[in-house]
């Protein structure tokens, strides 16, 4: 343990003395101050949330058309050329 | 002439009446719901932890910061305050406690316990026509240096601040025996120095 210096102090401190450094109105704006801020904390964390908890509530209910790629007949090109195909289902392919 | 330190000569430990403590407890659940009933508390309780932070800081300017700082975070954690059979006092001194420890650790400056003069000659025996009056002084303070400080931070609350050893095991977070055993180490040492008349 550390250790310490004694004082001898010979102006004792008053009861008089002591209520000159009593401020009520002062402790009472400080913690009117600090119970605003921390409500105000709390009420942005609040909207934080809100807005986390919507966001991912979009990216998981969003519908599947939104999700799937577009289908349909592809068109294949070279350069200079331009094939169309689609499926044969008259003959099979055979000839 | 012989070195005489008359510990009996200091009050013995305040205690409030069960009555007291009830009448106080009704104060403080005011309290929690309305902070304006904090005043009462503020009023009764303003002096004595003045009077305490200054004892471990010897400065005025520093006492109004760290009593302002102590009874702010009274009222804001009133709501998390637990009855446990002690006065709300305890309570308060140990918020006080933990200030002025805050304070010395922010500052890495050496602790300071300031007693007044006339407090000091109220237990050592002599006359006013004692020459060696300012030896024995002198010798008392230099044995109450080389204490250590958590024993001299006992000794102060139980002698100068006059609390009962259930209340200073709670203010400075140790056991009730723990905080006896230091305090008899205190005596201990004072014996070697001079004849201590204590009746626990």
């Amino acid at each position: 343990m550390g250790r310490h210096e004694i004082r001898l102090r010979r102006r004792k401190m008053t009861s008089g003395r002591i209520e000159g450094y009593k401020d009520y109105c002062d402790l009472m704006n400080k913690h009117s101050r600090a119970d605003r801020l921390r409500k105000a904390y709390r009420l942005f964390l609040i909207v934080l949330g809100g807005i986390a908890l919507l966001f991912f509530s979009y990216l998981f209910f969003r519908s599947p058309q939104e999700q799937a790629p577009t289908s349909g007949v592809q068109k294949i090109s070279r350069p200079g050329v331009l094939i169309n195909y689609s499926l044969n289902t008259v003959n099979n392919g055979k000839t | 002439m012989l070195r005489i330190i008359d510990i009996n000569a200091l009050s013995e430990a305040q205690h409030m009446t069960e009555d007291q403590i009830a009448e106080e407890q009704k104060i403080v659940e005011a309290a929690k719901n309305d902070a304006r009933a904090f005043a009462a508390i503020y009023d009764r309780y303003f002096e004595q932890i003045f009077n305490f932070i200054l004892r471990r800081t010897d400065d005025e300017e520093l006492t109004d910061d760290l009593t302002s700082q102590t009874f702010l975070k009274a009222l804001q954690s009133l709501k998390k305050y637990e009855f446990r059979g002690l006065p709300f006092s305890a309570w308060l001194y140990r918020i006080a406690s933990n200030e002025v420890n805050k304070h010395y650790n922010k500052k890495k400056r050496k602790r300071v316990f300031s007693l007044e003069e006339e407090r000091l000659f109220e237990i050592i025996e002599t006359d006013d026509s004692n020459p060696e009056l300012d030896g024995q002084i002198s010798t008392l303070i230099s044995t109450l240096n080389d204490l250590p400080t958590d024993v001299m931070e006992v000794l102060e609350l139980r002698f100068f601040e006059e609390r009962s050893f259930k209340e200073i095991s709670f203010i400075l977070n140790i056991s009730e025996s723990g905080a006896k055993m230091r305090l008899y180490r205190a005596i201990e040492k004072l014996k070697k120095y001079f004849t201590v008349n204590w009746k626990e």
